[in-house]
């Protein structure tokens, strides 16, 4: 039995909006550029990425920058994202030890001030490449494959900020891995066949990445099977993710 | 109307440091923990309209008796029942951010406390006249004082609806003027029939809202009753 009821359906919906978009201001709070370091951050590490890959290492693929700019403004969410997960409980504890308020709504505060940040980055991009002529027809499919981003960012945020409570070292873990995260999943590079990329398309990531980039810059369907299972990865991430916090989350004020 | 039966909190502290993920693959088995009971087979009902004050050295179980009526903590052992929705005033201002302007810090404190955001929009520029800082709607919070923050956060904090209030030594915080308006505001939602469990170290101005007192002692129950007496007991314990 719960020891008091929780807050309205309603009152939580003004609870998520009041901390994202509270969180969203602060990320940009005292900085020259504003909400312009969004879409900033990505393009500084396109100019560099771009210039290593196609200058150094003399990458040759047609299309190379709108597929690295492509890559990199969703690496970049779902790194903020999970980052997200792994400070929000951290940085609210006075707040989760002074009201009953569902630690679950902290984490997916953060969650939702990163996507607004996406779909900001994501409008800025598609109008881009519409203004340039590269923009595919089937642009509007890359819905599906965004929202399925959304979905596993969210849930490896849920899983990570569970973890965070639980480990203090969490933090370092999860830099190294993001890491490794990042140079296993076709983000600055192009892996489309072989054996290899059959491997690196196990992750979901790589497979959301590889559906966007299709939707936006390609005018042929990928495989429905490709897409369904990118579908149910990302939907399994995400249920997994938000259920184990769910199970646990009546401990974490007292843990904190 | 709240009602607690046979309410233990249990703590468990770990002698020895364990909050790595290292610890816990390599050290399993080498640690050792002991039981902190903070709360002691609790059991205590508050009737629907009644000011009950709670008492208590330091380290008594207070604080934790307030996060367990709260919803905060779930209890170890034993049931909780409260009637209607809670508004725990633990930390005046716990919600506010310094970065943010003042109109903002009343959304966010407001809709933290269960006070819907249309209603904060309504009755912003009274709850600033209130707090005495309505030439500060735009200011950044952090340039406003302590004493500023605080009778804002107050001010906040009983707009708040719901039928239960916990407040844990919200009084002593401010200066006389201050203490006397928040004794006004607990009067006026003690009129309105609202329920309320108070904490405080300074029993006279409990006793100025409430008519019962409870002296807990290491999580325990040790005196439940009218205020004089349970202050006499607290004060020979």
């Amino acid at each position: 039995m719960p020891p008091s009821p929780s807050p309205p359906r309603l009152l939580r919906w003004e609870v998520l909006r009041e901390l994202a978009v509270s969180d969203f201001r602060l990320k940009y709070y005292d900085s020259v550029l504003g909400y312009a370091w969004s879409m900033l951050s990505p393009l500084l590490m396109l100019a560099v990425f771009y210039f290593v890959f196609r200058f150094v290492l003399g990458v040759t693929t047609p299309g190379y920058l709108v597929y690295l700019l492509v890559g990199l403004v969703c690496w970049t969410f779902f790194q903020d994202c999970s980052y997200s997960g792994l400070t929000a409980l951290g940085g609210k504890a006075g707040v989760l030890k002074a009201i009953h308020l569902p630690a679950g709504l902290v984490v997916a505060a953060g969650v939702l001030s990163t996507l607004i940040t996406l779909a900001i980055n994501v409008s800025v991009l598609v109008l881009a490449l519409g203004l340039g002529g590269r923009l595919s027809p089937l642009a509007p499919l890359a819905l599906l494959p965004l929202l399925c981003l959304a979905l596993f960012a969210a849930g490896v945020s849920f899983l990570v900020a569970l973890a965070g409570v639980r480990f203090h070292d969490t933090s370092l873990i999860w830099s190294v891995l993001l890491q490794a995260c990042f140079w296993l999943t076709p983000v600055v590079y192009v892996a489309n066949t072989g054996p290899i990329a059959e491997l690196l398309y196990l992750n979901p990531l790589a497979r959301c990445l590889y559906l966007i980039r299709w939707f936006l810059l390609y005018d042929y369907l990928p495989t429905l099977r490709f897409v369904v299972l990118t579908v149910l990865a990302c939907g399994a991430t995400f249920v997994a993710g938000v259920g184990l916090f769910l199970r646990r989350q009546s401990g974490i004020p007292e843990a904190l | 109307m709240i009602d607690l039966r046979g309410v233990s909190k249990v703590f468990s502290i770990p002698h020895q440091k364990r909050k790595t993920a290292f610890d816990r693959v390599f050290g399993r088995g080498h640690y050792t923990f002991e039981s902190f009971h903070a709360l002691n087979e609790v059991s205590l009902r508050v009737e629907a309209g009644e000011f009950v004050g709670i008492v208590g050295r330091n380290g008594c179980g207070k604080s934790t008796l307030l996060r367990v009526v709260a919803g905060i903590y779930p209890p170890t052992t034993g049931t909780v029942r409260v009637d209607g929705a809670v508004a725990p005033i633990l930390e005046l201002g716990v919600g506010f951010n310094g970065a943010l302007t003042v109109r903002d810090n009343v959304f966010l404190y407001g809709v933290l406390l269960g006070v819907r955001r249309r209603r904060l929009e309504a009755e912003l520029a009274s709850i600033l006249d209130r707090a005495g800082i309505s030439r500060f709607e735009d200011a950044r919070l952090e340039t406003l004082s302590t004493g500023l923050r605080t009778r804002l956060a107050f001010t906040v904090a009983l707009l708040a609806e719901a039928p239960v209030l916990i407040v844990d030594e919200a009084l002593a915080v401010g200066d006389e003027k201050f203490q006397a308006q928040c004794l006004a505001e607990l009067r006026r939602l003690k009129d309105e029939g609202r329920t309320a469990l108070l904490v405080s170290h300074d029993v006279s101005l409990l006793s100025q809202v409430c008519r019962r007192l409870v002296l807990l002692d290491a999580g325990t129950v040790r005196e439940d009753g009218p205020v004089e007496k349970v202050i006499e007991r607290y004060r020979s314990a």
